[in-house]
């Protein structure tokens, strides 16, 4: 909500920032889990992929061909790796903590 | 966070706004006892290695980016950034 005089209008929060004229600021994470795993990489994908389906039946999952997920706005999970041990790469945006933190203790090996 | 009306949690996005100096993040990285610093600068901006964490931060002024695979640390680093910019 913004006040010009005796005016009001609302705004979304990064259009009010600029505005205001101060930046909203990007803060983003990135982990790297690495899982002794065989098998082939687009079937880990697969199972992640369903996995954060039902953790989060709430936001978008979508599956990418080149074996990345998005979840949200800004999550993206990345597999890679051969046929014995495979690499996760989850990356976030702060605004996205509470899913980003989520996923990658879902995902790391306990 | 409020409730939708079907009881779940409505989280409400934090929104985060600065750009603090890089002076400030890396005094506050040594004031939370981060102490192994070693800050690359470059034209962008600077990468600050955080060399006993096996960490790093990529700062540019309007932007950061925490890499860090390990979850403690990882929300140490968060907090110092928090620390150092201005929330809604």
């Amino acid at each position: 909500l913004l006040m010009k005089g005796s005016r009001m209008h609302l705004a979304e929060p990064a259009a009010a920032f600029r505005e205001l004229g101060v930046e909203e600021h990007n803060l983003r994470f990135t982990c790297n889990i690495c899982l002794e795993e065989d098998g082939a990489v687009g079937d880990l994908t697969e199972r992640i992929y369903r996995r954060l389906q039902r953790e989060f039946p709430r936001s978008s999952v979508l599956f990418s061909t080149d074996n990345s997920i998005t979840v949200g706005d800004s999550v993206l999970v990345k597999i890679s790796g051969d046929e014995e041990s495979k690499n996760l790469l989850v990356s976030w945006s702060h605004q996205d903590e509470d899913i980003g933190s989520k996923i990658q203790s879902v995902l790391r090996p306990s | 966070g409020k409730r939708r009306s079907d009881g779940s949690v409505l989280y409400r996005k934090p929104y985060i706004f600065g750009s603090p100096g890089l002076h400030v993040i890396v005094d506050t990285l040594k004031q939370q006892g981060f102490s192994s610093l070693k800050v690359e600068e470059s034209e962008q901006g600077a990468i600050i290695h955080l060399v006993k964490e096996d960490s790093l931060i990529q700062v540019d002024g309007t932007s950061t980016h925490i890499i860090c695979d390990n979850e403690d640390v990882r929300l140490r680093l968060k907090e110092v950034m928090l620390r150092c910019l201005k929330q809604l």
